[in-house]
């Protein structure tokens, strides 16, 4: 065979562009049409009037932005504190302290606030500390929130921190700048654009997150709530496409400042730069461990709360042990199908996405496909990370739903709930198979054409293989994300097939608060069980083959 | 007309608005070691990569043994490459990168066959089983060589196959292949911006600048009598001094300075740079008739001779760069002295100023 030439390469990735227009563009463009159509179906901006002169939606509105505010404000510094903890200190146990910031990615949003509920909510355990406040509405969706949005942060953070360059500090030392003023004038500066990016980036997941308004917002109303509140309890499919757009315009607005920022603190990495190692300061150590280890306790006990209330019979009133509820199937919105399900479609968007993602990275990247076509995919593969899962999420239920769409045979099964969140996840799939591929010699493909063999050859026996590490990485990702996101299914699951994480939702509505966390918990456990058996895969393949350098997982996107 | 192993007609290569390869004619006998040399740049590897077919032209025709193969697919033109990186890929063995190339439907006994005759060749029999990883950079260098060699290609084409190589190694390795390429007589066209390996190696010298060909010759001929300033300049130490053209065969030089040089066909008055390379300056003995002196600068040491800096004249007049035998007496001239140079009128060579850019 020889290798696809041009027009065959160029071919293949018109096609992955067209999928991404078909099944990212449109749903997008539906949902912007549908918020401007009339019933008489011409164009109309009643809807948005009929929306903003509602005096809801001012409240809403204002309420976003409020607790967006908050839980940046809380979050950035707290999110440094412990990429700060891992990344220049000496503290023990750094292991633990990782995998604990990191635990809220592996279980839905939902399930801090209901945590929160137990600890603080009407039967609280802790409730009588709070005096006369009470934690629904604006401080239990700020707390949640925060929880659910720390790791993202710190990821981004360690990221910006890691890229130190020691020849600075140690010229800083020569020139007698104390440790207070090396942190001031080299450490704060060298990660403003991450600082900038950990900050967007947690205003964009939290003014899309529905689960915690959800559970704890109380009268607190916010623009994820609305959008879930239109569709769902009204059915009112236009009003809820007007307050998507309006929660999209921001949040695209942050992810795309936030990837202008990410860009510019990896271009502040010197390609020289020596690599930092803390030396041993007990002080600082000290002041960080303190810090690092009381927002670890804090997420270690909203875990261990989920999980006590979860095996004892009557939260707080009866505690003695039981398993009543892990019975799934007696409780409405849940049964022990959800779990199953759940695995089932995480491990096919794993695969799906991770072969798609790495495929047109490919193709994008190092084929020979135009330079234009090369442009315009690499570009709508950004795209996704922009929009809310919501937006999303209701967007394909509009597009696919149409009857006169040849594409409606998808809607109402289990493809859409595939296609939603391989699209909903694209972005952070295709930048990490891009920094992987963008890691390889260029010359592989010029030797392979040379010698004759076919793109195909060099693909499967020299690209796949070095890439592996980043492969287990990205199906990991989006395994761990498809068993945790509810926004983005919320309104395309089958009514015969229910997904564990909406389970999660349906019967903390219904009052069934114990098996809801229960099986927020066991998604926990899935996802545990996933990165251990991701980890281990990734240690083999360190050992079966020569080290070739894993890029680190480029940021968390928009994944609430 | 005896059909070369290649030859450029007219080549050519646009990107976008640059032109990074500009009418490129050449000649390559079959056999033959050619070089193409010039600053970073020039062109040069994107003509390598026009010829293998990387690139295609926007212009021109590249004929093998007379045959038009311009628009073929890069593994139809015969030829094997070996790339600056090397492209080795990391995960297979030696052995497997080696029998890459081989077409699919040879046996397997065959290939094993080709790829232990290869390495050997090389000298790394004992290294099938390897990794890259495992092996040095001159290791490296040697199986990217065979992959190359493989498929038993006419042309062999290397960019820049000793760049990424320490200098001591590099010397090792120029030997090498130098050898290697004789004994297998295969036509071989070697990219590089560094002249001292094109004078060693090649037996055809093709220096380009801005995407055009300045000179082809032999290396003797590039270097004794190259063809402009910047060949001259380019393929070794020279010093380049701003001239008029006076009278009976002398130039005047800025400092006011005459010197004998031959001044045929140029008009008296105009603007010259008169050149000689530091190895063809003498320092002057008693006999010699129009002598130059002026103040040592610098001095570098450079084993088997020094070379000096002097000024001509007063404080801002010329500089001249001179290589001194170590043993000769004015060699330990220091800093201040002053020395008297003869510029043989026979290794003078005169090129028109050039325009400023």
């Amino acid at each position: 065979m020889t290798l696809p030439k041009g027009p065959s390469a160029g071919l293949l990735l018109l096609i992955f562009a067209v999928a991404l227009a078909l099944f990212f563009g449109a749903p997008l463009g539906e949902l912007a049409w549908r918020s401007l159509s009339a019933a008489d179906g011409g164009l109309t901006l009643a809807h948005y009037a009929e929306y903003l002169t509602s005096p809801g939606l001012q409240r809403s509105l204002v309420n976003t932005a409020v607790l967006g505010a908050w839980v940046v404000a809380l979050v950035t510094p707290a999110a440094f504190l412990i990429a700060y903890g891992l990344e220049r200190t000496r503290l023990p146990l750094k292991g633990m302290l990782a995998s604990l910031a990191a635990a809220p990615l592996l279980v839905p949003s939902l399930l801090p606030a209901l945590a929160l509920v137990y600890l603080f909510g009407r039967q609280g355990l802790l409730k009588p500390m709070l005096g006369g406040w009470t934690i629904y509405g604006a401080p239990g969706l700020v707390i949640a929130d925060s929880i659910a949005a720390l790791p993202h942060a710190v990821v981004i953070l360690r990221t910006a921190l890691s890229g130190a360059d020691a020849r600075l500090y140690e010229q800083a030392k020569l020139l007698g700048a104390s440790g207070w003023k090396r942190f001031w004038t080299i450490t704060l500066p060298g990660c403003r654009h991450g600082l900038v990016a950990a900050a967007l980036v947690v205003f964009a997941l939290t003014i899309a997150d529905v689960g915690a308004p959800k559970v704890v917002g109380g009268g607190f109303d916010v623009l994820a709530l609305d959008i879930y509140k239109q569709v769902i309890g009204q059915q009112n499919f236009e009003m809820g496409a007007v307050v998507a757009i309006m929660l999209l315009l921001p949040t695209a607005a942050a992810i795309l400042f936030e990837r202008h920022a990410a860009s510019r603190q990896a271009a502040s990495v010197s390609a020289q730069a020596k690599a930092y190692h803390p030396e041993p300061d007990r002080g600082r150590d000290l002041v960080v461990g303190i810090g690092c280890v009381l927002i670890a306790l804090a997420i270690a006990a909203v875990m261990a709360t989920a999980q006590l209330a979860a095996v004892v019979r009557q939260w707080p009133y009866d505690l003695s042990l039981t398993g009543i509820h892990y019975d799934f199937d007696r409780y409405d919105g849940g049964g022990w199908s959800a779990i199953t399900n759940s695995v089932m479609l995480a491990l096919v968007t794993a695969v799906v996405g991770t072969v798609l993602a790495f495929v047109g990275a490919y193709l994008a990247e190092r084929s020979q496909a135009g330079r234009g076509l090369k442009r315009v995919y690499s570009v709508l593969a950004l795209g996704p990370a922009a929009v809310p899962g919501l937006a999303l999420g209701l967007g394909f239920a509009l597009f696919f739903n149409d009857p006169a769409n040849p594409l409606h045979l998808i809607y109402g099964t289990v493809g859409i709930l595939i296609a939603a969140n391989v699209v909903h996840f694209f972005t952070v799939a295709h930048l990490t198979s891009v920094s992987m591929l963008k890691s390889l010699d260029p010359a592989f493909e010029p030797a392979a054409r040379v010698l004759g063999r076919g793109g195909l050859t060099l693909f499967g026996r020299v690209i796949a293989p070095l890439s592996a590490p980043a492969l287990v990485e990205i199906a990991l990702y989006l395994f761990v994300n498809a068993m945790t996101t509810v926004s983005v299914v919320v309104f395309l699951y089958p009514p015969e097939f229910k997904l564990a994480a909406v389970a999660v939702l349906n019967m903390d509505d219904a009052g069934d608060s114990a098996p809801a966390a229960a099986m927020g918990m066991l998604i926990l456990y899935v996802n545990i069980a996933a990165r251990i058996v991701g980890g281990l895969a990734l240690r083999r393949l360190a050992r079966r083959s020569t080290p070739v350098e894993t890029p680190d997982t480029v940021l968390a996107g928009v994944a609430p | 007309m005896s059909a070369s192993a290649l030859e450029l007609r007219g080549l050519s290569k646009r990107f976008g608005r640059t032109l990074a390869v500009d009418g490129l004619n050449l000649d390559v006998p079959t056999g033959s070691f050619v070089c193409l040399v010039g600053p970073s740049g020039c062109g040069k590897t994107t003509a390598l990569r026009l010829i293998a077919g990387l690139e295609s032209p926007s212009e021109g025709a590249i004929l093998s043994e007379g045959v038009d193969i311009t628009r073929r697919h890069p593994a139809e033109r015969g030829l094997g490459m070996v790339f600056q990186s090397y492209a080795l890929f990391p995960n297979l063995t030696v052995g497997a990168n080696v029998s890459f190339g081989l077409p699919g439907a040879m046996p397997t006994a065959q290939k094993q066959a080709r790829v232990a005759e290869l390495l050997e060749l090389v000298g790394l029999a004992a290294f099938a089983q390897r990794r890259p990883a495992d092996l040095s950079g001159g290791q490296q260098q040697r199986v990217a060589l065979a992959r190359a060699l493989a498929p038993g290609p006419r042309i062999l084409l290397l960019d820049e196959p000793l760049s990424a190589l320490d200098p001591h190694l590099r010397d090792q390795l120029r030997a090498e292949l130098k050898a290697l390429q004789a004994r297998l007589g295969i036509t071989t066209i070697m990219v590089t911006h560094d002249q001292a390996e094109a004078l060693a190696l090649a037996d055809q010298i093709a220096v380009m600048r801005g995407g055009r060909l300045e000179q082809v010759g032999s290396p003797e001929a590039i270097y004794g009598a190259p063809a402009n300033a910047f060949v001259a300049s380019f393929i070794g130490p020279l010093n380049q001094l701003p001239a008029t053209v006076g009278e009976a065969g002398q130039v005047v030089l800025a400092n006011g300075a005459r010197i004998a040089a031959d001044i045929s066909g140029l008009a008296k008055g105009a603007a010259v740079i008169a050149t000689i390379r530091p190895d063809a300056v003498r320092i002057a003995g008693a006999s010699d008739a129009g002598a130059l002196s002026g103040q040592v600068i610098a001095r570098e040491f450079a084993g088997a001779s020094v070379r000096l800096s002097i000024r001509l004249g007063d404080e801002g007049g010329p500089v001249l760069r001179l290589d001194v035998g170590a043993d000769h007496p004015r060699a330990s001239a220091g800093l201040g002295e002053v020395v008297d140079v003869a510029l043989p009128a026979d290794q003078v060579r005169l090129f028109a100023a050039e325009p400023r850019a």
